[in-house]
């Protein structure tokens, strides 16, 4: 009986929008923390970063969700303007119910305190901003009065209740009821208003906006209080992306564009302390959470900052990653580590047990990393920036030199003694620890290099549908072998023990062939094939079982004694490409899809 | 908002007040200083809620509308107006006329308005119509035919 199931799973960050803000989740129980990326929301446990799960049925492109103040439900939204309401107890996430408010993206939900009533807002078509009851449906009055985007909305948590909702028109909205009623519009700030937040008590409320400004109101009249900072001069220096209270209502931290945070005590309305994420681009805040005694704030790169109120200057704890799609995948041979690299070239390396993470450092690649692999204290990543590295592991830095192509290394295939092949599109070249040894011109389009385990031989995939096969003499290619595939290669695997090869290919087929026997096609495995072009295949280390992953988001495992069973894992990364598999043990399995979720699968065959 | 004129507050409330508590007949707004506000307002009288579906009351009502909406006899003024309309609406198959009550949300723009003023108000209509929210249908009147009781009893009937 086959089986399989998740072990645990190394999430994604953000997903971030240069000068847009974004909202992320609190668990009232102060344990996890949400946020969006992809197609996916994602709950990650605040105390622990690595533990986490990952919400994904949302067809749509997810915005922003929140957990209702009971605990027990998550309302989240995607750019359709649905919004899903689940079952955060257990695993499935049960839906318990789907509405559309509106028909465009959704910028902010937030619950009523009793978690009867959902308002939400964003661009719609003829409304901006909507409160419904969770369970029917039913409106409960009408948001008028606003008249662009809205992109932040709030709900008093103390009666009498209060809705406020600010956005692009740069006014907040200020709702009495329910049923909600419109009541009056704020006009102080001159550009459009971010974040919008009550005090936990309900007293006050803080409007924040991208003219660097924020201003205090009454929570129950909108009797303008004051400025944020005494209104001497901006409270920062760039438009500020969010706000969060302190459970007591007496602090507040605001992010802003212009690389900082800032903690405010509210009673005097001034500054405690300023914390400076950096100077780059990159560094700008653009959301930021106080749940309990964590203080989180978001970089434009996707970093999850845990600030420090006794130490401005560094933060506790950075969780990394990648907030671009992943691209490629390589697993060290002690299985200790897992390598992945981006659309942007950012390479992180991940302990398989634990979860911790970095990424690698010092400059690298500037574009997607094509194709990686890792041996012998060498990773090697070829590059759309046209440019092969080699990066010294364990280590956090990038090598001094990139290898510079002549043109894009689409697929790069790893050996012994720091051997590497690079596929060019118009020529092979074979590169030792760094060092550009032998080129071979080729009149085909290579889009995939493998290296066998006994380093006598090299597999080159072409556009042209065929797999040319070279000995490896010394530092040069002599061709040795052409054979004719279905399709161009995407992706080699040698079994460890060095007698099957194994092709992924676009046109769906994964050929395996028995290299000890001259490449013919081992029998039984003509029927190896998914749904959609094969992204990635691995061999398990006792070379009896291959697993094969594919657009069609499902990755299959092949058993060489059976060559016509089929055993799929339907949907192992939902509505994302697989596009790195790799085996840890005979029943271990590592995948990575474009919803940047990198899985482990207990599989029992 | 195209046209860089906001909406004040007051726009809103007043709909509000119309559409929820039933305080007004009609209101008619005006671009004034930049910003759109409320012109006129016309309340409710009793007179008004007993005879709500008495066409031939609501005809003469419906005149006075349109000379406050016209201004004087020479004026050239672009408006906006929002307009509670009750109208019996029949459909094809039905056996009895529905009373029902329609938002109308009315563009003025006279052909003898400047062309400014008529620019001025094609651009603004959005910011307004967003601000009122959902719900309400727009009827565009350029001349007096357009402001009959006839044409907005056809566009306020159900499709």
């Amino acid at each position: 009986m086959s089986e399989y199931l998740q072990t645990t799973v190394f999430p994604a960050l953000p997903r971030t929008q240069r000068a847009t803000a974004f909202n992320l989740g609190g668990d009232p129980k102060g344990k996890n923390f949400l946020y969006c990326f992809g197609q996916s929301i994602i709950i990650r446990d605040i105390e622990n970063p690595a533990i986490s799960d990952v919400y994904t049925q949302h067809v749509a492109k997810t915005t922003v969700a929140k957990y209702a103040p009971s605990g027990f439900y998550i309302a989240s939204a995607d750019e359709h303007g649905k919004v899903r309401i689940w079952d955060t107890v257990n695993k499935e996430h049960i839906l318990k119910n789907e509405f559309q408010p509106i028909g465009g993206p959704i910028k902010d939900i937030v619950w009523s305190p009793d978690s009867k009533r959902i308002a939400i807002c964003g661009e719609g078509k003829e409304k901006f901003a909507h409160c419904f009851l969770w369970d029917t449906g039913s409106s409960v009055g009408e948001l008028m009065g606003i008249s662009k985007v809205a992109n932040s909305i709030d709900y008093r948590p103390t009666r009498p209740f209060r809705i406020i909702a600010g956005g692009d028109d740069s006014t907040t909205i200020f709702y009495e009821g329910p049923p909600f009623k419109f009541k009056m519009s704020l006009a102080e700030h001159t550009r459009f208003v971010n974040c919008v937040r009550f005090s936990p008590d309900g007293e006050r409320f803080v409007s924040v906006g991208a003219d660097g400004k924020g201003f205090i109101y009454d929570g129950k009249t909108a009797d303008l209080i004051a400025e944020l900072g005494g209104g001497g001069s901006n409270a920062h220096g760039g438009g500020i992306y969010g706000c969060s209270w302190s459970p007591d209502s007496t602090q507040l931290i605001t992010c802003s564009g212009d690389k900082t945070v800032k903690l405010w005590d509210m009673g005097q309305n001034s500054m405690v302390s300023e914390f400076k994420m950096g100077t780059a681009i990159e560094d700008q805040q653009l959301s930021c959470l106080w749940q309990g005694d964590y203080l989180l704030s978001v970089s434009l790169n996707g970093y999850i900052n845990y600030l420090d109120r006794s130490n401005p200057t560094t933060p506790i704890r950075i969780a990394k990653g990648h907030n671009q799609p992943i691209s490629s995948m390589a697993v060290t041979e002690d299985k200790s580590t897992i390598y992945t690299a981006d659309n942007s070239g950012r390479i992180t390396h991940w302990d398989t047990a634990t979860g911790e993470h970095d990424v690698i450092s010092g400059k690298g690649h500037s574009n997607k990393v094509l194709g990686m692999g890792v041996h012998g204290g060498n990773l090697i990543t070829s590059s759309m920036d046209d440019s092969v590295r080699y990066t010294s592991v364990p280590g956090n830095e990038y090598g001094p030199d990139a290898i510079t192509m002549d043109s894009t290394p689409l697929g790069v295939g790893v050996g012994k003694d720091g051997v590497s092949v690079a596929a060019c599109i118009n020529e092979v070249v074979v590169l030792r620890n760094g060092r550009k040894v032998f080129s071979l011109p080729v009149n085909y389009e290579a889009t995939a290099a493998g290296v066998h385990p006994n380093q006598t031989q090299v597999m080159v995939g072409g556009k042209d549908k065929k797999l040319y096969v070279y000995n490896l003499a010394g530092d040069t290619l002599v061709e040795c072998k052409t054979i004719q595939l279905k399709g161009a290669v995407t992706a080699f695997a040698f079994s460890p023990d060095g007698r099957y090869l194994s092709c992924a290919q676009t046109s769906r087929h994964i050929t395996t062939l028995d290299a000890s026997a001259g490449y013919v096609d081992v029998q039984g495995t003509d029927a190896w094939m998914q749904n959609a072009m094969v992204t990635c295949v691995a061999w398990n280390p006792s070379s009896t079982h291959l697993a094969s992953g594919s657009l069609d988001t499902n990755i299959v495992i092949w058993d060489l004694a059976k060559p016509y069973n089929r055993f799929e894992m339907k949907g192992a990364h939902p509505i994302s490409q697989i596009v790195g598999l790799e085996w840890l043990t005979d029943n271990k399995l590592i995948s990575v899809g474009t919803d940047n979720a990198i899985r482990q699968w207990d599989i029992k065959y | 908002m195209a046209s860089g004129v906001s909406v004040a507050a007051e726009v809103v409330t007043a709909l509000q007040d119309l559409k929820i508590r039933h305080k007004y007949k009609y209101v008619i707004y005006h671009i004034a200083g930049g910003e759109v506000r409320n012109q006129a307002l016309d309340s409710m009288s009793s007179d008004d809620k007993n005879n709500e579906y008495n066409t031939e009351y609501q005809k003469q009502r419906h005149q006075g509308f349109v000379d406050e909406l016209k201004g004087g006899e020479d004026a050239n003024t672009c408006r906006y107006a929002v307009y509670d309309f009750s109208i019996l609406d029949q459909k094809e198959g039905d056996t009895a006329a529905r009373k029902t009550n329609k938002i109308l949300f009315i563009v003025w723009c006279p052909d003898t308005a400047s062309v400014k003023d008529k620019m001025l108000y094609a651009s603004s209509k959005d910011a307004v119509k967003k601000a009122l929210g959902s719900g309400i249908t727009e009827v565009q009147a350029t001349d007096l035919s357009e402001l009959s009781f006839d044409y907005f009893w056809e566009k306020a009937q159900s499709k």
